[in-house]
């Protein structure tokens, strides 16, 4: 399997994963090849475990999927449904407040 | 390296209590991502003989996998979820369901469709109790 990520890496893939599909519907190889490409392979998502995280999403109701024939391939396609969106949203301001105060920390080390 | 087995992964996921739906799903499309990564090898002139190690190794063990899906209680159905309250729902919902069937057969026989109505509703309320009985036994032991 690919190079994994530390467990402070909790919460990250979701939020990748929820990100791309706002963008446009995907199926789970191009999803995983989207993030290698995207971040420039400073995060790589377990290839087979990408699929219990977009089953649990979508079950609860943060994405949609459909299946669709393309070139002679079934695949199955993920989209973000409205509830997926607030998640986002949600999702990315706590990331980008832990990003804020981590930066912080490491800027200014000394400040109480 | 052998080729992965996605149908017998299924049958690992099934019996580790994941839903029916969710399994297949998950065996079809481990076996299409199988595919496109063999076919990422083949582009990027990966040897032949290499090229099955290759998409296995990137797809990741069935291990992993499987310990990525029994983390994730929402792929199980809800008697796995709820398992106490599976105990009591279902032998409730047996005993409400069994008088009902014989209506099915019509009501011709009403004389004979009530007498099996009264006799499947006690032995189901005894089986329920039984049943009930015995889960608090398991609990309280």
């Amino acid at each position: 399997m690919a190079q994994s990520n530390p467990p402070f890496m909790t919460g990250i893939p979701e939020l990748l994963l929820l990100r791309l599909l706002a963008h446009r519907e995907m199926y789970g190889y191009e999803l995983v090849r989207t993030v290698r490409l995207t971040t420039g392979d400073a995060i790589t998502l377990g290839e087979g475990v990408i699929y219990p995280a977009l089953h649990s999403l979508e079950r609860q109701g943060a994405l949609k999927s459909k299946r669709k024939e393309v070139d002679g391939r079934t695949r199955v396609y993920y989209s973000l449904t409205a509830k997926g969106q607030r998640r986002l949203a949600r999702l990315r301001g706590e990331w980008q407040r832990i990003q804020a105060g981590v930066s912080a920390a490491l800027e200014n080390p000394g400040h109480a | 390296m052998p080729e992965p087995d996605f149908l017998a992964f299924e049958r690992r996921l099934l019996q580790q209590g994941v839903d029916l739906r969710y399994a297949r799903r998950l065996g079809l499309e481990l076996a299409e991502h199988y595919e496109d990564l063999r076919h990422e090898a083949e582009r990027t002139g990966i040897l032949p003989g290499e090229v099955a190690g290759f998409a296995a190794e990137r797809l990741g063990s069935a291990s992993n996998i499987a310990a990525a899906v029994r983390q994730r209680p929402e792929l199980r159905p809800w008697v796995y979820r709820y398992p106490q309250l599976a105990r009591l729902a279902l032998p409730l919902a047996f005993a409400a369901l069994l008088p009902v069937a014989p209506l099915f057969a019509g009501i011709n026989h009403a004389e004979s469709v009530l007498r099996w109505i009264c006799c499947a509703m006690l032995s189901a309320i005894f089986t329920a109790v039984l049943l009930l009985g015995m889960q608090l036994s398991i609990a309280l032991a």
